[in-house]
């Protein structure tokens, strides 16, 4: 699903914004292939019968095929042509008009109309309340999510590697009082305080990268330092000392790239950690805004619905806990390849 | 230990100011006050009278020193949106449902994590290893706000054993504690698994078991001992995630409780009330650590002479 995301805009059946207002609602379906018959002109009661004899397909002449009709296949030779539907609540056929402005109901039920049966237009995991396809809109939160996950955990690596570095190189003091920094950030609350971050600066996305990447960098400081101190000792550092190297260039070129190994799987665990965040904001409301998506909104939208459209929540729910799953499988397996202790402390 | 907890709660002090500091000038720097809202007050004479009821017309340094002075002692203020109400009464009333809510879910986390650790030690790579510690990474990656309305949708609306929100008889406790408490149950059977094996396969065990102890008494005694101490070193961050937990959890099931306030709270911009649940729950967290810390040396002896 992550790796779809990616290519979304590619794959995706339809815009994120895209609303189908005659779709409201529709249960996931797996049949994709548009395909139309049309029948003769009927009466009403040919048109049950018709349908009866497609298996039950009453049921499946809904509002939904006529507006996926109006979006594929109608053009102005249709415009007047009266036809058969039955709502998609269930309700028994009704004579429709097609018209400029899409169709409308007609009351004379007496009267022949074309008898029309598709298949639908194809919403693998069905559409939200507001008639957008929720497969689409989870693709494009997907990338929001990832986006979030990716470019957040950079800000705290960025921060967390340089601080932890420069606390560690310089040692004594400057380290001292580093350190009692993180201890004291370590105190505090800190969904609270991403929360506070989110609240004042507008919610956009760039800012609500910031706040998450802005508190997560803590613990990467302290394993960055911790590396640190070790590798200060050894001949190498010395060699680069006595050469004359600057020290910036020393941290730079000789201490970050010898502690990538503990930072790269320490990333890999912090990635799923940032987006549980993220999705957790989104959740509360404080995240992204709509008409945007993410993993976080689609399923706080899914939960309020949660009783009739089930689907809404459920899909967007198992989506994000598989990707969590694959990320903390891969942390963790790469922590035991290549074999790095972080303390949790 | 004395002076040790009389050093730590004398840390927690600058700790405190700072984040009341923080949150103070955070939020008074943001566009848009408690006062705008969609339909603004027309009335400038209103709108004056309102500012400085709340003491909003003063210089920001005087608000300042005022907000300083009355947290000294222990006056968080009156609330912007609940009105004519404290922030300390809003706290004092909402308070007791989340803690209990708490309470419920680390009596939960505690009791499934322990025995689903405990067995996967014991039976290590057997079904009931396997089987628990499936259950727990299923637990881990489930957030709560997907496995609150899982919980709901499959349990109150489909079985229709216990009402979807609600706070008022025990039944309403059960599915937020078991949604909040499920995850922490999962890294705390991690946990405990952990370290039960590394205890189990030392010599002291082997001696406890040699000198003819019984293996209740040996897993129960002087194993639990040294194997919850990784348990107890991850209930501090447990309470800090409980916390946070309890917004969404709070939201789901429709609980009055201090989560709900805050973020409430930050909805509407009422600075005194997101002050002081930041306050309040930092006061908190900050004790729970201090009580981990001393479970710990009480645990593990090696700790005391620090």
């Amino acid at each position: 699903m992550g790796g779809l995301s990616i290519i979304a805009p590619w794959i995706a059946p339809y815009g994120y914004e895209t609303q189908n207002l005659e779709l409201k609602a529709v249960p996931p379906q797996l049949s994709w292939n548009t395909m139309q018959a049309v029948y003769g002109r009927c009466t009403l009661e040919q048109a049950r019968t018709n349908a009866e004899q497609l298996g039950g397909a009453l049921g499946k002449i809904e509002n939904a095929q006529v507006a996926a009709l109006l979006h594929g296949t109608i053009d102005e030779r249709d415009y007047g042509e009266t036809m058969w539907v039955s709502d998609w609540q269930g309700a028994g056929p009704k004579r429709i008009e097609i018209s400029s402005d899409g169709f409308t109901p007609l009351d004379d039920a007496g009267d022949e109309a074309t008898f029309l049966y598709l298949h639908s237009r194809a919403h693998w995991l069905g559409t939200d309340e507001l008639g957008r396809d929720l497969f689409t809109r989870l693709l494009y939160g997907g990338r929001v999510s990832l986006m979030v996950g990716l470019c957040a955990t950079s800000v705290s690596l960025t921060i967390g590697v340089l601080f932890g570095a420069v606390a560690g190189y310089f040692g004594g003091r400057t380290d001292d009082l580093m350190m009692r920094f993180v201890d004291v950030l370590y105190a505090l609350p800190f969904t609270i305080f991403v929360i506070l971050l989110t609240v004042i600066f507008e919610r956009n996305i760039w800012n609500l990268f910031l706040a998450i990447g802005a508190v997560e960098w803590l613990t990467m400081s302290r394993i960055v330092r911790g590396q640190v101190l070790t590798l200060r000792q050894q001949e190498f550092i010395e060699a680069a000392i006595a050469l004359g190297i600057p020290r910036w260039r020393i941290i730079w070129r000789h201490i970050i790239p010898n502690c990538l190994g503990p930072v790269i799987v320490y990333t890999t665990l912090t990635i799923p950690v940032v987006m549980l965040l993220e999705a957790f904001l989104s959740f509360l409301g404080l995240g992204v805004q709509p008409p945007m998506s993410s993993w976080g909104l689609l399923i706080r939208d899914g939960s309020k619905v949660l009783e009739e459209f089930p689907w809404l929540m459920i899909f967007p729910g198992s989506v994000l806990a598989a990707t969590l799953f694959s990320l903390n499988f891969l942390g963790d397996g790469l922590r035991d390849a290549l074999d790095v202790r972080i303390s949790k402390d | 230990m004395w002076k040790l907890i009389a050093f730590r709660l004398l840390k927690a002090i600058p700790v405190l100011l700072i984040v009341a500091t923080l949150t103070f000038f955070m939020l008074r720097l943001t566009k848009g006050g408690p006062f705008d809202q969609e339909k603004p007050i027309q009335d400038e004479a209103i709108r004056k009278q309102l500012l400085a009821h709340y003491g909003m017309d003063k210089p920001l340094g005087s608000q300042y020193l005022d907000f300083i002075t009355n947290l000294a002692q222990g006056d968080l203020g009156p609330s912007f949106k609940h009105q004519g109400r404290q922030v300390n009464e809003v706290i004092a009333e909402a308070f007791p449902r989340s803690a209990e809510l708490g309470l419920w879910s680390l009596a939960v986390a505690m009791a499934l994590g322990l025995a689903a650790g405990l067995i996967a030690s014991l039976k290590k790579n057997s079904f009931l290893d396997y089987c628990p510690m499936a259950l727990a990474m299923i637990g881990i990656c489930v957030p709560t706000f997907v496995m609150g309305p899982l919980l709901i949708l499959s349990f109150s609306l489909e079985l229709e054993w216990f009402n979807a929100s609600g706070w008022n008889s025990f039944k309403d406790r059960i599915l937020p504690a078991l949604t909040l408490g499920g995850a922490y149950a999962a890294y705390i059977a991690r946990l405990t698994r952990g370290g039960m094996l590394e205890v189990l396969s030392q010599d002291y065990i082997r001696t406890a078991h040699a000198k003819g102890a019984s293996p209740a008494r040996v897993i129960l005694h002087h194993g639990l001992r040294g194997g919850l101490l990784p348990v107890v070193a991850f209930l501090g961050p447990a309470a800090a995630g409980l916390l946070a937990g309890s917004f969404v959890v709070e939201t789901i099931f429709q609980i009055p409780g201090l989560g709900r306030h805050f973020v409430e709270a930050a909805f509407n911009r009422d600075y005194t009330m997101v002050t002081g649940t930041v306050l309040f729950f930092a006061t908190l967290i900050i004790l729970f650590n201090l009580i981990v810390d001393v479970v710990q040396i009480w645990l593990n002896p090696r700790l005391r002479s620090t």
